[in-house]
Order: structure tokens, then sequence, then C-alpha cells
């Protein structure tokens, strides 16, 4: 009998790296405003991202999360710049997000990454509202194991 | 020698028996996102089945806004049931 336990790797956090490391999402935002959890007074452009559990492989070792991506422009009606912005998160996702994932300490396999389609929308918790484009992204991943990850 | 030629209609002959067979499917959604969105329901249009809700606050719940989290409720169902994919 085995010990050993496999942790499942923290994706949202891993797409935050990703997004971090990509010239082009940097060149349309802050790195320091690309968050899980948005501050009490938050400063824009930015971007969120929130991870879901979705489905999970019966061994516990192959799970899809489903994340979504929010992203606000820099003016209070910049619905072009928000659609840019998520549209970029979305490209880099779907072009570079996949096989071995690893950065700053944080690891996966990605198998299948499905990103849907840029939305277009509106933030009603601003008088007026405020454009925010998001997109939802299904991420089937494993752990990386045998990678040292430093963490 | 054998050969196979698509039916042109195949799609919508597909879509057409799978009718019923969807509608329950969304009927699982709905039954798990019920407690969250009390008016969802499932829409059997023509072809079309979907799991719809029409509370004033649920795309807020759904989608979150600068102030609150998504809480992925109707997706996370739709994964739950089924084989979900962004669109």
């Amino acid at each position: 009998m085995t010990d050993t336990i496999v942790i499942q790797p923290y994706v949202s956090k891993l797409v935050i790296w990703f997004l971090v490391d990509q010239e082009e999402v940097t060149d349309l935002v802050d790195p320091r405003n690309i968050v899980t959890d948005i501050s009490a007074n938050p400063t824009f452009p930015l971007v969120r991202v929130t991870e879901a559990p979705g489905s999970m492989s019966d061994h516990r070792f192959l799970g899809q999360r489903l994340v979504q991506v929010d992203c606000w422009g820099p003016g209070k009606g910049d619905r072009d710049a928000a659609q840019l912005l998520a549209e970029t998160c979305a490209a880099v996702m779907q072009a570079r997000f996949r096989d071995l994932v690893e950065y700053r300490g944080e690891a996966a396999v990605v198998t299948i990454v499905e990103i849907g389609t840029a939305r277009p929308g509106t933030d009603d918790e601003f008088i007026p509202g405020k454009p925010r484009s998001t997109f939802t992204a299904s991420i089937y991943a494993t752990p990386a194991l045998g990678t040292d990850t430093g963490s | 020698m054998s050969g196979f030629r698509a039916d042109p209609g195949m799609l919508q002959t597909l879509a057409d028996a799978t009718v019923d067979q969807r509608a329950a499917i969304a009927q699982q959604i709905v039954n798990d996102v019920k407690e969250h969105y009390p008016t969802a329901e499932v829409v059997v249009d023509g072809d079309r089945v979907s799991a719809t809700t029409y509370g004033s606050f649920d795309h807020l719940k759904e989608w979150g806004s600068v102030n609150n989290p998504p809480h992925f409720y109707m997706r996370m169902a739709a994964a739950k049931r089924g084989r979900f994919t962004p669109e």
C-alpha cells in the first residue's frame, strides 16, 4: 500500500502567472492588475480570473476547471479597450496555455483548453454601467508529476 | 468496395431525434440550479433545448461584477451533467 498523494494544480493561479508573463497582455494592463480578488479601490484596466470546479476523473487525476476571465477597460465607457483586453487574454491562452505549463512555482499538464467567445457586456455596479468583456475557459489539467516547481 | 455518403440532413435528423433526451439533461441542470435560480426552467423551441433563468439578479450571481465574484452555478451544472464547452 502506498501513501502517495497527488495534489491538484491551482489552475487560476497558474493562469494569472501565465497572463503576467505574456507581453501582448501586459502591453494592455499593468501586471499588478491581473488578480483573483479585487481590492477595495481597484485601478483600471483590470483583469480578474475566477475558477470553479468542473468534472473530475474517477481516480482524481484529470480535472476540469471552469475559469472566467473578466476584463475592464481604463475609462468609464471604454468598451473597445475592455474587449481588446479580453480577446488578447483569450488568444494567448488558446495558443500557449497547453502541454506542460509552468510559471513561478505553479505547474500543470494542460491536456485540453477550450476558450469561449469574449463577450462584451456591462458591469452595472457602476453608474453609469462600465463596459466589461468576459470569457469562460474550460481547462482539463493533471498535476505535473516529476516536475520540481520549487514550491 | 464500400463507401459512405453522408445524408445532408443528418444533423437535423439527429437534432429532431434527440429533443426529449436533451430536454431531460436540461431538466437535471435546472434541478441543480433551482436553489440559486428559482425561475430556472427548460425551454424547448423547435429542435433547440436550453436551461433558462429569468431572475433579475441571476446574471449577477452567474457572472459576477466588480464587487461580487461569479458563482458559475449554471455552468457548473452543465459541466456536471454533460460535456460543457464554453461558447
